[in-house]
């Protein structure tokens, strides 16, 4: 009986962190982008996205809604306090072409046993990282909120842990919008 | 005719081309009859070789299109003028088998549209204004086809193991700049770098033959990079099986292709490969429930 109990506390433990019950759910309905783009953001915007962050990723791939068991090519946007993320330059192997270390940037928000991370489609040295994250930390300096758009990887789960990885393209800040790859932000 | 003479004249190797237009061939090398040759003057037969049957020109020489070109100034025109150069076989620097943009263009308008192994018709998502995933199965096919008569391995490269790729790379965006910082950075369909463009053209020694000259603005081209991505890819299999010590599979090959090898963990290397396996498990259903 004990074990019963256990098992589903257990199972609605974990549960919470499914995108069905998960803060990230579209809860606010007011926002008229959220109306209008009804998958395309998760979450809160915190007024840094407009109709054209929405629209271009549309142009690219047919929205749906989001599901964190299915990898799809269309764009979600995301909005996390910048005080909540970490963006590294994983530093790899030595390339003789590139004459340079190649790498991986990543970026990481985390919150309690959920973690989230975007990382870029290929490996670049670690010159272009070290650059990348320079400009990442000139349009998050002094900002509060920084928005990612991305496409689903894959859901992990670890122990008690589940990571959500994301196939980045490019963030968004009050100062403006940058990305890695041209074709990014318009 | 002196003794000297009648043994260059047994020496002479008369060399026949027969150059159709759909179907071009170098074919056999005719000697003379050596049989009144010395050991020590026998002629010897060069290896000939063949050219894909789609290609325009003999082995050792590319297609050029008909163009306009200036003359420069001289004393009966001394302002130069403007001409127009008929499409003709240019000689390869090298000597070796070369493709130019021209060339490709053409072998992808002319003898793509019937070939019969494609890639799944599926879009893998991509099909909004912009991006149509669809939009270049004829070259993929087309140039995936011949590679693979041209290089020979011994399990076909699947068209949707190209697609796949392409899909991961740069999501069918012709123009994609990896590093926007960057014009040396991976470019187009197939994410060609610079380097990688240099090696192609034989600038580097390391390929033997089969080069590809291009510039980094006809990697924008999307028949043009796929055929020299997927001649690319044929290339990292060789290094795959020389680093494996076996022949590489095509799984291997992609992710050489990817460079994951230089990824810190084998995390970061696995997450790579998902972005391309996520979409080849796609194609590879194609149809099937």
């Amino acid at each position: 009986m004990w074990k019963i109990i256990i098992s589903i506390t257990m199972f609605l433990y974990f549960k919470s962190f499914a995108v069905d019950n998960h803060e990230f759910q579209l809860s606010d309905k007011k926002d008229s982008l959220n109306k209008e783009f009804p998958y395309a953001i998760l979450g809160q915007n915190y007024g840094i996205l407009n109709k054209d962050d929405l629209l271009e990723n549309e142009a690219i791939s047919k929205p749906v809604p989001f599901r964190s068991k299915k990898s799809y090519p269309f764009q979600y946007w995301q909005c996390f306090e910048v005080k909540k993320t970490t963006f590294i330059c994983e530093r790899g192997i030595y390339d003789k072409s590139e004459k340079d270390f190649m790498s991986m940037f990543i970026i990481t928000i985390r919150k309690d046993m959920f973690e989230q991370k975007y990382i870029n489609n290929k490996l670049l040295n670690y010159r272009a990282c070290l650059e990348f994250l320079k400009e990442w930390k000139d349009y998050t300096d002094k900002e509060k909120y920084v928005c990612i758009s991305a496409e689903f990887l894959n859901e992990e789960k670890i122990k008690t842990n589940v990571i959500w990885n994301w196939i980045f393209h490019r963030f968004k800040t009050k100062k403006g919008c940058n990305s890695f790859s041209s074709h990014e932000c318009i | 005719m002196t003794k000297k003479k009648k043994i260059t004249t047994q020496k002479r190797i008369v060399k026949k081309v027969i150059k159709k237009k759909s179907n071009s061939k170098i074919i056999t090398l005719n000697k003379l009859n050596s049989s009144t040759a010395k050991s020590s003057e026998k002629i010897k037969t060069p290896i000939v070789k063949s050219v894909h049957p789609w290609r325009l020109c003999p082995y050792g020489e590319h297609w050029v299109r008909t163009h306009e070109m200036h003359v420069p100034p001289s004393k009966t025109h001394p302002t130069g003028y403007m001409t127009t150069r008929h499409e003709h076989c240019a000689r390869n620097p090298s000597g070796k088998d070369q493709l130019y943009p021209d060339e490709i263009q053409e072998i992808s308008q002319k003898k793509f549209s019937e070939i019969k192994n494609k890639p799944c018709p599926n879009d893998l998502g991509f099909k909004n204004k912009l991006v149509d995933g669809n939009q270049y199965d004829d070259l993929i096919a087309g140039w995936t086809q011949y590679w693979n008569e041209i290089l020979q391995p011994e399990i076909p490269l699947d068209p949707n193991v190209v697609k796949a790729l392409i899909a991961s790379e740069s999501r069918f965006d012709p123009k994609l700049l990896a590093n926007k910082r960057n014009s040396d950075s991976a470019r187009g369909l197939t994410q060609i770098t610079n380097e990688t463009r240099r090696i192609l053209g034989g600038e580097k020694g390391e390929l033997k033959d089969h080069y590809i000259t291009l510039t980094k603005e006809d990697l924008n081209d999307p028949s043009v990079n796929i055929c020299a991505g997927i001649r690319w890819l044929f290339r990292k299999r060789e290094v795959a099986s020389s680093i494996l010590k076996k022949q590489a599979s095509w799984e291997e090959t992609i992710a050489e292709f990817k460079g994951t090898r230089k990824a810190k963990t084998k995390e970061d290397k696995e997450k790579i490969m998902n972005i391309y396996k996520n979409k080849l498990e796609i194609l590879k259903k194609c149809g099937k429930l």
